[in-house]
């Protein structure tokens, strides 16, 4: 389990103590809570965010243990929370070098990859088996959703013939693999069910590729997230591939919870009118703002904290160098409020994630 | 109902399936239950079942309702349907979700065959629509569950009788593969069908060839089976009692043949793993599968040569069925169980946790009567019953049906009565003790023969039938078996099937997606 090591590495790096190391698990779980969303945004984690949705807390928990006991994970001196080791960044260098760390997007990706990928698996199945006119083979996806989805698209390109179609994804696909290690195409590939040939399953995939079954999934994620990045940034020069994501909704990481407030909110409403519309404890509402000022480049912090307030936090913040909430309003003025803070440190994090994008 | 010519079946059989002619025992059912008798089917493992009701189903007017336990075999066998072109066929279980079942409700009298599970024929929702239809031919698939003494008792399956009522009666076709003539008397009794045609075939297999083979540890089996599958190429199954136990075999077994093509499979596995790697065997990509039981149903290959019990299983009936999965193409096949001095411990702790203890039976009175007392109704869902009351969700079912039968609950609300309690207690208890003892003794029938001085074949089916088929190729290991005297076609590897080739990933996706020169093999 290198990869999956690799990146519980690199999350603990990044928080340096400042949270438990649930914080790294909820994460790696792509856990809806305004806290994780936050947390991923802060520590520069949003790429591994929803990397790992069906990491059970047993095997986080043993994989930390065991980082503990070669010395690669080590107690924090002041606090409760974890740090790397200088031994564990000797190691986490030579992770980096191995696996794909950079293909993963998990914010924008998370709850779209395995959607977009059994798309292309069965698209592919159906489409080989199609142009060999062999119409009786058994979906290698038994997802309700997918097969529907695939079966409309079929119809809708009913005029494409199956070969034509075979070779425009051959053009698609060529064109993204030729950007990947020789290894991750090969394993991408591998994935894939033909015509009369099935893919390889998880357990097959692991031995070929000496790697563990975790960290196949993980592998597979890791070059599904480059593969739509792709189809996303190329759309107008590959020919197939954007027409499995057209309907994906993309950045959907917001809370449900908060989406609803975040309706109100555009329509004029306050914060107060909205804890009441909505039955909910004024606190919570304010959360919802935190989370909507995270994403929303728009959302005005300055109608609920004055520039010079907003001066002092971010003073405040330089000066102690953490991010934790309760330091920074040790620091502050009394009068300023958790809920402002909580504004502003997003509003810092969101200039700091665009300046990374425009890089 | 319209009658047909029955030599134009066989046309409908080329048709809708793809097969020329009927196997042993179809014919003669599908005619009775196209003229409307009511049929009793009991036909071996692999011999085409399913065609029974599907033919039917084609050709008659309204809807075939098929009831059958196994979902996985439920969906196995509309995904085939489907592929083959037949779209008007759903199978109803708890995997579907509420929407899409409503979805399905609502257009009912479409559908030719819906295939469901017994839980879902007790709900009321389902049952309102089903009243709708015109239900033409209602079919009763693994009968054998049915009977308290078959080996896989369903409580769900006692409740049919009054559904067929409820329905007015339409033909009944209850199939099983394992019934003995006890149960068979059981499958007519408890359905109240007194008038059923009976069709009993056979379940023999005079191409298979048994063996039994004693071992002194573990090591031992590994080294049988690495002798065994090293001889010959063809496709084969090892069947283990654990899960873990599959997988470190294939790994063991990877090891030391690097020359095959070795998978596990279990119920544990995702669904695409499944998938994958049945069809890999399927499609000769695989030479060895280690599994569990819960691999072989619905698989419909015809060429399995070899099938090794690491694991005996608990009863006579589960072996019949899975040795039955070799050589459906009528080849000589092998069946060999390998036996190490104490096997039976792990079949005999599975049964006795199979069902509650004496006092988990208290505790869970304890409970309900706490539910009584605060005049609370059960949550209805299954799950948080089973953990509620601290049993497996089998043991839950098999409480709940007794607790029912005894009048102590009514679907969710709790009925107190001291005197009736008691003595429901005591019915239960006793019941509980009687099947134990029950499937104690299919075990000990097991062990007889493994322990068998005599011809394997013989005692193996005894239970079951009066005579047999000469053996086609060799015998049994008692009537003396060589493996040399074996002469089975080995499986031919092409390149292109190993998964291990080494090709350019270029190459791969070219070869993937049909693309160039492959075109022209068309």
């Amino acid at each position: 389990m290198l990869f999956l090591n690799g990146l519980i590495l690199q999350c603990v790096r990044n928080i340096k103590a400042a949270r438990s190391v649930s914080a790294v698990y909820y994460i790696l779980r792509g856990k809806r809570s305004i806290q994780t969303v936050h947390d991923a945004r802060i520590f520069h984690l949003e790429h591994y965010y929803g990397t790992n949705r069906s990491l059970g807390r047993n095997v986080f928990d043993q994989r930390v243990t065991q980082l503990k006991r070669e010395g690669l994970l080590q107690q924090s001196t002041n606090d409760a929370g974890l740090i790397v080791s200088g031994q564990g960044e000797g190691y986490l260098r030579q992770l980096l070098e191995t696996f794909p760390f950079h293909y993963f997007h998990g914010f924008h990706y998370h709850h779209i990859a395995s959607i977009f990928f059994d798309r292309i698996r069965l698209l592919i199945q159906t489409y080989t088996n199609s142009s060999m006119n062999h119409l009786s083979f058994i979906p290698i996806i038994d997802d309700l959703h997918i097969t529907s989805w695939v079966k409309s698209f079929y119809i809708y390109y009913k005029n494409i013939d199956a070969q034509w179609m075979l070779q425009y994804l051959y053009d698609d696909l060529h064109a993204i693999l030729s950007q990947l290690k020789n290894r991750e195409a090969e394993f991408f590939i591998d994935c894939f069910t033909g015509y009369k040939q099935y893919g390889l399953s998880t357990e097959q995939l692991a031995r070929k590729y000496h790697v563990t079954r975790e960290d196949v999934q993980l592998l597979t994620v890791a070059i599904t997230h480059k593969v739509l990045q792709t189809a996303h940034e190329r759309n107008r020069r590959l020919k197939i591939l954007p027409h499995l994501i057209r309907d994906l909704p993309m950045n959907h990481f917001i809370t449900k919870t908060a989406e609803t407030t975040y309706k109100l909110f555009k329509k004029g409403y306050t914060i107060e009118q909205i804890s009441q519309i909505r039955q909910l404890k004024k606190n919570t509402i304010c959360d919802h703002f935190v989370e909507i000022s995270l994403f929303d480049s728009t959302f005005p912090v300055e109608d609920y904290v004055d520039q010079d307030d907003q001066r002092e936090i971010v003073q405040a913040t330089q000066e102690a160098k953490t991010s934790q909430l309760k330091e920074i309003k040790r620091a502050v003025s009394e009068e300023i409020t958790y809920f402002q803070i909580r504004l502003v440190l997003a509003q810092m994090d969101r200039m700091q994630g665009e300046y990374d994008d425009e890089r | 109902m319209m009658m047909r010519d029955e030599s134009q079946l066989e046309d409908y059989l080329q048709s809708y399936f793809g097969y020329p002619s009927f196997r042993m025992g179809q014919k003669e059912i599908i005619n009775d239950v196209m003229k409307g008798k009511d049929v009793l089917g009991v036909l071996p493992t692999g011999s085409g079942k399913s065609i029974c009701y599907q033919l039917p189903a084609m050709l008659l007017r309204g809807t075939t309702i098929v009831v059958s336990p196994l979902i996985a075999l439920m969906i196995d066998q509309v995904k085939q349907l489907k592929a083959n072109g037949f779209k008007s066929v759903v199978a109803l279980n708890s995997f579907v979700s509420p929407v899409e079942k409503k979805k399905i409700y609502q257009q009912l009298a479409h559908y030719k065959l819906v295939y469901a599970s017994p839980e879902l024929l007790q709900n009321q929702v389902f049952l309102r629509y089903l009243d709708q239809i015109e239900i033409s031919l209602f079919v009763v698939d693994e009968a054998h569950c049915i009977s308290q003494w078959g080996h896989e008792f369903r409580p769900d399956y006692l409740k049919l009788s009054p559904l067929i009522e409820r329905f007015h009666h339409p033909t009944v076709l209850a199939l099983s593969a394992t019934a003995t003539r006890t149960i068979q008397a059981d499958i007519i009794k408890a359905l109240n069908v007194p008038h059923m045609v009976r069709h009993i075939y056979p379940i023999d297999r005079p191409n298979i060839a048994f063996s039994v083979k004693k071992v002194n540890d573990e090591k031992e089996k590994i080294d049988v089976i690495v002798n065994f599958v090293s001889h010959y190429r063809v496709p084969t199954l090892i069947y283990f009692s654990s899960r873990q136990l599959t997988e470190d075999f294939s790994f063991e077994l990877s090891q030391r043949l690097s020359n095959r093509r070795i998978a596990f499979y279990h119920g544990g596995m995702d669904s695409v793993d499944r998938i994958s790697i049945q069809q890999q065997f399927m499609n000769d990509q695989l030479d060895i599968i280690c599994c569990t039981s819960a691999f072989g149903m619905g698989i419909d290959k015809n060429n399995i040569r070899l099938i090794i019990h690491y694991h005996m299983p608990s009863q006579l009936e589960s072996y019949i069925q899975e040795v039955g999965r070799a050589g459906r193409d009528g080849q000589a096949s092998v069946s060999i169980l390998l036996y190490e001095k104490n096997d039976e411990c792990l079949p005999k702790h599975i049964i006795e946790n199979e069902l509650p203890s004496e006092e988990e039976l208290i505790f869970t009175f304890r409970m309900l009567n706490d539910f009584a007392r605060r005049k609370e109704e059960l949550p209805a869902d299954e799950e948080s019953l089973a953990t509620l009351f601290q049993v497996s969700t089998v043991q839950w079912r098999f409480l709940y049906h007794q607790f029912a039968k005894h009048g102590m609950v009514d679907e969710n609300v709790v009925l107190y009565d001291e005197e009736n309690w008691q003595q429901a207690f005591q019915h239960i208890k006793q019941f509980q003790q009687q099947r134990l003892q029950h499937k104690k003794e299919k075990l000990t029938d097991m062990m007889a023969w493994i322990h068998e001085k005599d011809c394997l074949r013989k005692h193996l089916y005894k239970h079951f039938q009066s005579s047999y088929t000469e053996p086609a190729d060799q015998c049994c290991s008692n009537c003396g078996f060589s493996l040399q005297a074996w002469k089975p076609p080995e499986t031919i590897v092409h390149h292109s099937t190993t998964y291990y080739s080494e090709n350019h990933w270029e190459d791969k996706l070219k070869k993937l997606l049909l693309i160039g020169d492959l075109h022209e093999s068309k």
